[in-house]
This record gives structure tokens, C-alpha cells and sequence, in this order.
């Protein structure tokens, strides 16, 4: 049973914390946390997970230990929000789930656009 | 003929309210069941099922009232039934129009309920040790780098316990 959950994310990016700072505001039904991604608090959190595939793509840690990376990662953060369960219950099935991971990766390669991070985040 | 008129009124009225007292009472016995899954609190889904059957009876018997009056005379028997017909065909398709949308309400009810408390849709990319204490009582970070070399201090003897003979 999940409780609470941890999303890593790129701090380096602006994309990312607007789109932290937006997802943020929603209604949860299950409490999401967020941590700078190869942050010092990342780290001593989970020292199982490698900082730079953190920084790589959005990962999310649940307290039952479950990592979700990528799509999988965005689907389990639908998952967590008031109104969008449904949303990502259908993202989830095999025929969609294609596109829900295209859509992952095309707004983790838009998040190269404009980054403020200098070399940190070139991944 | 005014007594035809009358006597349509009469048995729609009779055969309207006796529609709606069966139609309600099944309601009541048999929407419990799926009341209680949608809801997952049996006191509530009685509270609701009793809300919902007297809001059945204010619209249905509402609207037989309303839609009592039947403007065309009625010159003979067939006219009689087929004004009857009109009237009560009417009274049941409104009454399965509610009927539906009323199931349809409640099954999103149930459906949320059963999302709230569904598992995450997506198997995890992998597992680590789950969190097991609340962070502020986990060990810091430890440093990258060995301890200093050196004597290490001696451990404290418990506070009763003998010291060592010398």
C-alpha cells in the first residue's frame, strides 16, 4: 500500500519546476513530496539510486520502495492526483501506453530547451 | 361520452401510482446491493437509497399529475385506450429515463471509489529497500572517505557494569 510518494525531479530545469510548481498545486489523493533530483537530500533519501539516472529522466520513489522512471513515472503521478486516476488507468492499457510514453519522451526532450543548468543537466 | 373522459383518468391514475409503488419498492430491495458497494458504508447507502426512493416518488407521482389532462375528447372505447396507452407509455419512459440516469450517477460514485482505492496502474521500473523509519530518525549521509586513521576510543562502560580487573 502506497502511502506517500517522491518525485525527483531536475531543479535545473525550468521547464520542469513550472511544471513541478503546477503539478504541485493539484489535489493529491496520495501525498507527493518533491526533491531535487542529485540534490544532497536525494541522495541521503535513497542512496540505492544512481544521482545521474535520476537527473536523466523523472523518477519517482514510492514508500513501498517501487521506483518509477519515465513514463511509468508520470503515469504513477496521474495516479496520485485528485481527478486524473481514471486518466492514467487509461494510459496504462497496452494499446495507449505507446502514446503515453511518447508524450514522456517528448517533454523530456523538450526540457532541454532553454536550460539554465549549465553542464549538470546535458543528459 | 364525458364518463370515458373520467374513466381513462380514474385508470391511469390507478395503474400510474401502482406502476410507481412496484417500480419504487424494487428500487428500494434491490438497490441496496449495489448501494453498498458504491458507497462502501452500509448506513449511508440506506440513508441514500431512501433519499433516492422518495425523490422517486415526489418526481414520478409529480409528473402522472401533471401530465394527468387529456385535451381531446374522447368519442369511444378505442379512443379511451389509446389515450390511456399514450399516457401511461409515457409515464414509464420517463420513469426509465430517471431510472438510468440515476444508475449512471451512482456507478460513477462506485467507479471513483474503487479508483481511489486502486493500486498504481504501472509496475515499478524496479525496487529499492523501502523507506522503513521516518527520515529525521535515519543515519546522515555517510562521507565518501574512510575515518581517519588513529586510535579509536575505548567504548564507555555501561553505567552498572564492572570495570575490568587490572
Amino acid at each position: 500500500m502506497i502511502t506517500r510518494l517522491t518525485v525527483l525531479y531536475d531543479d535545473g530545469c525550468r521547464l520542469c519546476r513550472t511544471a513541478r510548481t503546477w503539478l504541485g498545486g493539484r489535489a493529491q489523493i496520495v501525498p507527493l513530496e518533491f526533491v531535487a533530483a542529485g540534490s544532497q537530500e536525494a541522495r541521503r533519501r535513497y542512496p540505492a539510486l544512481d544521482p545521474d539516472e535520476t537527473l536523466a529522466d523523472i523518477t519517482v520513489v514510492a514508500d513501498d520502495g517501487g521506483v518509477y522512471v519515465g513514463d511509468a513515472a508520470w503515469l504513477v503521478y496521474l495516479w496520485a492526483l485528485d481527478g486524473y486516476r481514471g486518466l492514467a488507468a487509461r494510459l496504462s492499457q497496452p494499446h495507449l501506453r505507446p502514446i503515453a510514453r511518447r508524450v514522456a519522451q517528448s517533454a523530456g526532450n523538450l526540457r532541454g530547451y532553454r536550460q539554465d543548468c549549465g553542464e549538470t543537466c546535458d543528459t | 361520452m364525458e364518463y370515458l373522459k373520467l374513466v381513462t383518468y380514474l385508470l391511469y391514475l390507478a395503474v400510474s401510482i401502482v406502476l410507481t409503488v412496484w417500480v419504487a419498492r424494487t428500487l428500494l430491495k434491490n438497490g441496496q446491493v449495489f448501494l453498498d458497494d458504491a458507497f462502501a458504508d452500509e448506513r449511508l447507502a440506506t440513508s441514500v437509497n431512501h433519499l433516492l426512493v422518495v425523490g422517486f416518488y415526489l418526481l414520478n407521482l409529480g409528473y402522472v399529475a401533471v401530465a394527468l389532462k387529456i385535451s381531446e375528447p374522447i368519442t369511444d372505447e378505442s379512443g379511451a385506450v389509446e389515450a390511456l396507452a399514450m399516457k401511461l407509455g409515457t409515464v414509464l419512459l420517463v420513469l426509465g429515463a430517471v431510472h438510468f440516469f440515476n444508475l449512471f450517477v451512482l456507478s460513477r460514485f462506485r467507479r471513483r471509489r474503487l479508483l481511489e482505492q486502486s493500486a498504481p496502474p504501472v509496475e515499478p521500473t524496479r525496487t529499492i529497500a523501502p523507506l522503513t523509519a521516518p527520515l529525521h530518525m535515519r543515519p546522515p549521509l555517510m562521507p565518501p572517505f574512510p575515518p581517519p586513521p588513529g586510535p579509536r576510543p575505548e567504548p564507555r562502560p555501561e553505567p552498572g557494569e564492572m570495570p575490568p580487573p587490572q
